[in-house]
């Protein structure tokens, strides 16, 4: 390629991620202004998170731990956001997922462990796509607003978790308190209770690889972002928006059932009410900070996969709360979107005079 | 026609007005959409404003109600300026819009409605709908308007609807009020009770400033006339006496000599490419539905569609093209019968579209330009899951939009970042790029300056040596200009399908609607 | 095993306590609502407003004081969230579901900055019950609920009238429903949405109040526990009616009573508490589905997240 091909390729992309880059960096700032201001210690904190993600023993797993999660929810994020969907149900999928495949493993306690893993690896991808299927047919087909039902639907993983956990597939053994599954067996794990092995870190970049094929280097890839940003020139091309619709919708369930499977058989060994909480919500912020790039969505994977493993360290160095990070998240999340929104408010009821207040605009 | 008789009561408030508009210019980007135009308007009086689609005038009665706000220029009101772009300077000012899609919310109520516009109490004080009702029957009743308050907004049709937005703007006993394109929802019988309507509100003593679109309605209710070209006031409040019918539309369209005929052509015996048979299609909002439009295209031809906006101009592309599907009739392209058939199945024999609206309907504008250009052919292909190389995507693209000219820095800069004119070229880029049998045309040339026109129109007459065109026009020059033949849409049907040399008196006639059918058939026999 | 009528006066008690906060935010989030805006913040107001009720009054021991700092505290959030959707014209969606993660990690960082606690912070005084002292009988429903618990049936009438039957009402529907209408009745847009989301604000402020001074008289991380997206959920059901919206959040409270009961009581009824709460959730998707399935029969058609939708 041409040095000017490069610079022009290179320069846009760049500016384009600049505001978001800066969100980022002033949600920091602000994290670190008001942890100053509260008393605590910035140096020992920013010790503290290098130790805790980097340097200390074990650390880098931890990072690498989360990242792998995060780039695998986040890459399915990526490909319904890219084709025009607002999916927020990454939650309930990664959950649906990790049930499906904590069950193949423990109804197949016997089973050869290649099978059975391969099994409910393919299991979770499955159910996490079928959960991501429903609000993908309601809104293709009717044009139910996918917002309300994929939100909807993570509640119903919450709950679904909750009573696996409790009733069907409870950890006998456990006291009254304890909400969890059994674990698995020990043969059937893919990592240690660290979360880093050859198995997760080649899933991770397989999905990424995946992904990347898929976005940018198929037809699929080229046609649902423009479908995504306009559906009405797609109609006029003939695009068929219903058939790409639906499956972005099946790609990001089967992206979060997978991680979910992952977990399972890598560093959880077993499913407990409510774990990772926090997952769904940061693939999200991960897959729009990074701009709807694989290389932006892995560089954001890092460094919020760097603060999640910091954060389980730094209570050993300091009292910081755990719950810093989601101040963090929270005002990345409040301004990571600004001026994306070209004035109008997301609207209550779609209107059949909608078009006429663009009437001035389309007639010149 | 200065001192007008106050009818109702309208004492406290001066009734006349004069309006003085001074070198107003409003810009959306880099286009101007009115261009320093100053007039001066008397008091009491129809002012008609006209103009073709794009001219200005929307644009001119919005910043006279304070909706847009103007680049530069003044308006004063019987020599008190105006604060510009403001709703409310407006209003206090005297100045009331009827808009022609309507202000009215649709799910309220029309008592509702109106006491939105016109509060009669403190934004938190409660009020009992039966009162609401009574007090907005009594208003409307005021003036003469007879709908049931208690209504809602969405289930009255468009003519209670225009009449009730009438009654909303004259509530406030206005000094000017501004009517846009008000014929252009009615059915013809329903215009003449609203000129009526419009002739007794300016006789009370009100301003009237009314956006038209037709030349014999302006002879039929302004007492002057104001002609805006591109943005430029080309008749500035000139006494409608000084036109006629002929004049008029000369200063709209720019002249009514048709060019002299580039396109002189002769057929052997035609194949017939398109052919519609009796197609019928269901309403839908702005456009009239086609009923039983029976239309043929040869190859090798540009067959015109004339006819006044809303006509049924879109009706008939988007059931060419396969968005709108038809109610009845059936469509045979190149020997295949595609009466329901899909977009993509057209478009792999050869369809091919500029649509109307370039930037929302021709091209993704946040997108970039390879991929703007590449969805052409990626799109008519069935499987979604074939690979694709994008630098080879880019390649033809840049290649593409070399050949084209496309005036642009780099095939990944965003496609909103070019002009209208290189957006255009770019869809035409796509379009042409290969297989092309037939280019429906939608406005091709809207908006674009002369440059970038006169490059569409070149394309266009040089494309109909190898395949046929269906141009859209509102400029009748061009269509003159360009087209073998002319078929005129007026309320969804052909009115009728002239040859060259083309009698601008009778399209028009036929645009309107008047001409009766005998005298077009004896028309198109003396063309023959 | 029979249901005695105390365990039905314990039901009903405890629908109320449940469902009190769940109408409050989701009477604020129906101005939101009708003014066009999606508020997923819901939660993170009202985990400000319960701090904020619990810092307020453990520093000046008036529950008073405690809620107005709490509704403030809200208010301000509330803004911030007006600035950045309204003004900044970032995506309502993200900013919600980021104002709802700023409000949980804020509080449980306040908590442990300010009360150095990782567990809860208490007050000795709650807010004013008027009927306390009846354990068992028919009073027991009533016994030992907030001042803010009675008060919601008339907050909820009252924003029933504010809505649908005044002027500010009608300017709320109108932006939300067609901005055009509103500018060109020289109403502007951004106003009556800062109006709207100050209700929310206050509103959501209350809700987080009683949640914490009026029941627990404790603050804990994540003491609302996701009540504020269940409030949006019931706004959503409800289509933006005050009316509607609150019998869904007592419905909603309801479900949640229910499901503590069925947990506690085990009487041989097998219904598991998940699958009662989960009812509100499965509901709303229908809803939601069988209002866009009659809009694609009328023929209306939705923007997506896109171009078009911007304009």
């Amino acid at each position: 390629m041409t040095p000017i091909g490069v610079r022009g390729r290179v320069g846009p992309r760049l500016s384009a991620a600049l505001p978001r880059a800066t969100a980022v960096v002033v949600g920091l700032g602000l994290l670190a202004a008001i942890l100053g201001l509260s008393g605590y210690p910035l140096g020992t904190i920013l010790d503290g998170t290098i130790k805790g993600s980097l340097t200390a023993p074990g650390a880098w797993q931890s990072t690498l731990r989360w990242m792998i999660a995060y780039v695998i929810i986040g890459a399915g994020v990526l490909v319904t956001v890219r084709a025009g969907f607002l999916n927020l149900g990454a939650q309930g999928q990664f959950y649906s997922g990790a049930i499906a495949s904590v069950w193949v493993a423990l109804r197949w306690k016997s089973g050869p462990a290649p099978l059975v893993i391969a099994a409910g690896l393919i299991g979770g991808a499955a159910a996490g796509a079928l959960w991501s299927l429903i609000p993908g047919i309601l809104k293709v087909v009717w044009g139910t607003d996918e917002v309300i039902t994929t939100l909807m639907a993570n509640f119903l993983g919450i709950l679904w978790l909750r009573w696996v956990t409790n009733g069907p597939l409870k950890n006998p053994i456990g006291s009254g308190e304890s909400t969890s599954t059994e674990s698995i067996a020990k043969q059937f794990r893919i990592s240690s209770g660290a979360g880093v092995s050859v198995w997760t870190i080649c899933a991770a970049a397989g999905v990424l690889a995946a992904t990347w094929l898929l976005i940018s280097r198929t037809r699929f890839g080229v046609l649902s972002a423009l479908t995504g940003r306009n559906q009405l020139m797609a109609s006029w091309q003939g695009i068929d928006a219903k058939r790409s619709g639906l499956v972005s919708f099946l790609v990001s369930g089967g992206a979060a059932g997978l991680a979910g499977a992952i977990e399972v058989f890598g560093p959880n060994g077993r499913v407990s009410s409510g774990f990772a909480p926090d997952i769904g919500f940061t693939a999200i912020l991960v897959a729009i900070i990074g701009g709807l790039s694989i290389i932006g969505l892995v560089i954001a994977a890092f460094v919020f996969a760097l603060l999640q493993a910091a954060l389980l360290y730094l209570p050993i160095v300091t009292d910081l709360p755990p719950s810093a990070l989601n101040l963090l998240r929270g005002t990345v999340a409040l301004f990571i979107t600004v001026g994306t929104v070209g004035g109008a408010v997301r609207l209550r009821r779609a209107r059949t005079i909608a078009s006429q207040e663009g009437g001035e605009r389309v007639s010149k | 026609m200065m001192t007008a008789v106050a009818g109702r009561g309208h004492e406290l408030v001066p009734a006349t007005c004069s309006v003085h508009i001074k070198q107003l210019s409003v810009q959306f980007g880099t286009f101007l959409a009115l261009d320093g135009v100053s007039l001066s308007l008397a008091p009491g009086a129809v002012h008609a404003v006209v103009g073709q689609n794009g001219a200005g005038k929307t644009t001119l009665a919005r910043c006279l109600m304070g909706l847009q706000q103007p680049s530069s220029g003044s308006i004063e009101f019987d020599d008190e300026p105006l604060a510009l772009g403001s709703v409310k300077a407006s209003k206090t000012a005297g100045v009331e819009m009827v808009h022609q899609a309507f202000s009215l919310p649709p799910s309220a109520s029309v008592a509702e409605a109106i006491e939105f516009f016109h509060p009669s109490r403190t934004s938190l004080r409660p009020f009992r709908k039966r009162d609401l009702v009574s007090h907005v029957k009594k208003q409307l009743a005021d003036l003469g308007v007879n709908i049931d308050p208690a209504a809602k907004i969405s289930s009255l049709p468009v003519e209670t609807l225009q009449s009730l937005e009438i009654g909303r703007a004259l509530i406030s006993r206005p000094r000017v009020l501004l009517l846009d394109e008000p014929t252009a929802v009615l059915a013809p019988q329903d215009v003449s009770a609203l000129f009526d309507r419009v002739r007794a509100i300016a006789a009370s003593g009100v301003t009237i400033i009314i956006v038209l679109h037709k030349v014999q309605e302006v002879f039929a209710i302004a007492d002057t006339v104001t002609v805006l070209r591109g943005g430029v006031c080309v008749a500035a409040a000139q006494l409608t006496a000084s036109f006629d019918e002929r004049s008029l539309s000369e200063a709209i369209i720019g002249s009514a000599v048709p060019a002299p005929s580039t396109r002189s052509r002769s057929r052997g015996a035609p194949s017939e490419l398109l052919s519609l048979q009796e197609i019928t299609t269901l309403p839908k909002p702005g456009d009239s539905p086609l009923r039983n439009v029976t239309l043929t295209i040869f190859d090798s031809e540009i067959l015109g569609i004339a006819g006044v906006e809303g006509n049924g101009q879109r009706s008939l592309v988007e059931s060419i093209v396969g968005i709108q599907s038809i109610d009845s009739g059936s469509m045979r392209f190149l020997g295949h019968d595609v009466s329901g058939a899909t977009v993509t199945l057209r478009r792999r024999l050869g369809l091919r579209v500029v649509p109307f609206d370039r930037l929302t309907e021709g091209v993704s504008t946040s997108r970039t330009l390879w991929e703007n250009v590449a969805v052409g052919d990626l799109a008519t292909h069935r499987s979604l899951f074939g690979l694709v190389s994008p630098r080879q995507l880019r390649n033809n693209a840049r290649m593409l939009l070399d050949t084209w000219q496309v005036r642009y820095r780099d095939v990944n800069q965003s496609t909103g970042s070019l002009s209208g004119g290189n957006v255009q070229r770019l869809i035409l880029a796509r379009e042409l790029a290969a297989g092309a049998k037939f280019l429906v045309a939608a406005h091709p040339t809207r908006g674009l300056d002369l440059g970038a026109t006169a490059f569409v129109h070149n394309t266009i007459s040089t494309l109909s040596e190898t395949a046929s065109v269906l141009l859209v026009s509102a400029d009748l020059d061009e269509l003159f200009a360009l087209s073998d033949r002319i078929a005129v849409l007026s309320a969804g049907c052909v009115s009728g399908i002239f040859e060259r040399p083309f009698d601008v008196q009778a399209i028009g006639a036929a645009m309107v609607g008047q001409a009766q059918i005998s005298d077009l058939a004896a028309e198109i026999r003396s063309f023959s | 095993m029979s249901v005695s009528a105390n365990d039905i006066f314990q039901l009903l008690a405890t629908t109320l306590r449940a469902s009190c906060p769940l109408i409050l935010a989701a009477i604020g989030a129906t101005y939101a609502f009708r003014a066009g805006i999606f508020h997923l913040g819901l939660d993170g107001l009202m985990l400000f407003g319960a701090f904020g009720a619990i810092a307020g009054t453990r520093s000046t021991h008036s529950p008073l004081i405690g809620v107005i700092v709490g509704v403030a505290t809200s208010v301000v959030a509330s803004m911030l969230f007006w600035l950045v959707i309204v003004v900044l014209k970032a995506d309502p969606v993200i900013a919600g579901l980021g104002l709802s993660t700023l409000g949980l990690g804020a509080t449980s960082f306040a908590l442990q900055a300010i009360f150095d606690s990782r567990g809860a912070i208490y007050v000795d005084q709650g807010l004013w019950r008027p009927v306390v002292g009846h354990p068992t009988g028919m009073l027991s429903i009533v016994s030992e609920l907030s001042i803010l618990v009675w008060a919601t049936p008339f907050i909820v009438m009252i924003s029933w009238v504010v809505l649908r039957r005044t002027l500010f009402g009608l300017r709320i529907s109108v932006v939300g429903e067609y901005p055009f209408a509103a500018r060109s009745a020289g109403v502007s847009p951004a106003a009556i949405r800062l109006k709207a989301l100050l209700i929310t604000g206050v509103m959501c402020g209350l809700a987080g109040a009683e949640l914490s001074l009026g029941s627990l008289r404790s603050f804990t991380e994540n003491l609302t526990q996701g009540r504020g997206f269940i409030s949006f959920t019931a706004v959503v059901f409800g289509s933006g009616g005050a009316i509607a919206s609150a019998i869904a959040g007592l419905f909603f409270g309801f479900a949640d009573a229910v499901g503590i009961q069925t947990q506690l009581a085990a009487n041989g009824l097998e219904i598991p508490r998940e699958l009662v709460l989960a009812i509100p959730y499965l509901l709303t998707v229908l809803a939601v589905w069988y209002s866009s399935r009659r809009r694609k029969q009328l023929g209306v058609t939705s923007g997506g997240f896109s171009e078009l939708r911007d304009s």
